[in-house]
């Protein structure tokens, strides 16, 4: 006989508090100056949860939909054990907006497209902070030296 | 010289208007006349809405459109439900003709019944409307809304490419055409109309809401400068399916 598999961590009351603490992560980093926008993907290349800025930007579209085209060969690429990968997506010889995949765990990528004058280096520690804090919060992973 | 690019500027303003907001503008003032336009779409992104508003646009022009999966009743239905009342309106004045290639009684699918209705019963039906047609600039306003059951039935890529020849020239010999292919079902199924068509309309769902929900990117546009960016997309009442413009910002 095969017993019913009960996962108290994904119960309706636990899963409310998951949603809102995945929404805070992703508000955390969308909050930066230098950040123009941030995506959840579902391994599938479904979108979990993103932010962006209020005004519309026609160069953040085109990158919007190129990362929608891409992310299930980088989320491929990640699965073979890189822990990110960094494009720099040019729009035309004077923009290139840096794009940053992070696995945040078994299942979900965050993906954050910065300002093409970003603090890369300040940017890239807090992404990978939130990947990680990501990655406890829907695989119920602690996260190491964080 | 002086005279050809009169003529040139001219062509620029016979086009035929897709009656979808904001669309005109990324191809010069509209579809070229007796053009065969492609719109390939996620699902919700618009096809059918894109296709009856093509249909209400200018409400002197006849207009046909060819159903494979969808009844009278419930277009008309779903017009209602998103205030396109022009269609219904067109439709009620016999300016509208609409074809369901498809039935519920028979045990053959929809793709065999398609295949049926193009091959045999469209141009005997095309035959008949042309004298009319010719009468009209761009000819008649023709939606078919998807063609996918039909491509789904012909799987073999030498006899599709001749079925869909077929129907792609008889189609700009009676007017101006929009033809819906859904995604989803794999690049190899939809390349043939693709390449067969004078232009490519993508709709893509990105899903991230707001703005960034829907966009509309031309891919090819025959004989014609076109918009290189995408543009998001919405629906709003009344409207129906609205681009917006942002190549501004």
């Amino acid at each position: 006989m095969i017993s019913q598999v009960i996962d108290t961590y994904y119960s309706p009351a636990n899963l409310s508090s998951v949603i809102i603490s995945i929404d805070k992560e992703i508000s955390y980093l969308a909050e930066f100056a230098d950040v123009q926008a941030v995506i959840l993907f579902r391994l599938d290349g479904q979108v979990l949860e993103s932010h962006y800025r209020n005004e519309v930007s026609q160069n953040l579209l085109v990158v919007i939909r190129w990362v929608r085209n891409i992310i299930s060969k980088t989320t491929e690429e990640l699965q073979r054990g890189s822990k990110s990968v960094k494009y720099d997506k040019e729009i035309n010889s004077k923009v290139r907006i840096p794009v940053y995949f992070y696995c945040t765990g078994n299942s979900s990528i965050l993906v954050t497209l910065l300002n093409s004058k970003a603090n890369t280096g300040l940017m890239e520690i807090e992404m990978s902070r939130t990947a990680k804090r990501l990655g406890w919060i829907i695989d119920k992973k602690k996260p190491l030296g964080d | 010289m002086q005279k050809l690019l009169r003529k040139m500027k001219n062509q620029k303003h016979e086009r035929i208007l897709s009656g979808v907001s904001g669309f005109d503008n990324l191809v010069c003032n509209g579809f070229r006349k007796n053009s065969v336009n492609v719109v390939i779409a996620d699902p919700g992104c618009g096809k059918s809405t894109f296709c009856w508003q093509f249909c209400s646009e200018n409400s002197q022009a006849p207009a046909l459109y060819v159903s494979l999966e969808q009844t009278l009743d419930s277009v008309l239905q779903d017009c209602r439900d998103i205030g396109l009342v022009k269609f219904e309106q067109k439709y009620n004045r016999g300016n509208l003709q609409f074809q369901v290639a498809f039935s519920e009684e028979t045990e053959l699918t929809s793709g065999e019944i398609a295949l049926r209705f193009f091959m045999s019963e469209l141009p005997k039906y095309l035959e008949v409307i042309k004298e009319t047609a010719d009468s009209y600039y761009g000819g008649i306003r023709v939606a078919i809304d998807p063609l996918t059951p039909l491509l789904l039935e012909i799987p073999e890529p030498n006899q599709q490419r001749n079925v869909i020849n077929r129907i792609f020239t008889s189609l700009r010999k009676i007017g101006t055409s929009i033809v819906t292919i859904e995604k989803g079902f794999g690049e190899t199924l939809a390349r043939i109309p693709l390449f067969l068509s004078d232009s490519i309309i993508e709709l893509e769902h990105i899903g991230l809401g707001g703005i960034y929900n829907r966009t509309l990117k031309i891919r090819k546009f025959r004989g014609s400068a076109h918009s290189e960016m995408p543009q998001p997309i919405g629906f709003e009442e009344n409207k129906g399916l609205v681009v917006y413009d942002i190549t501004s910002n």
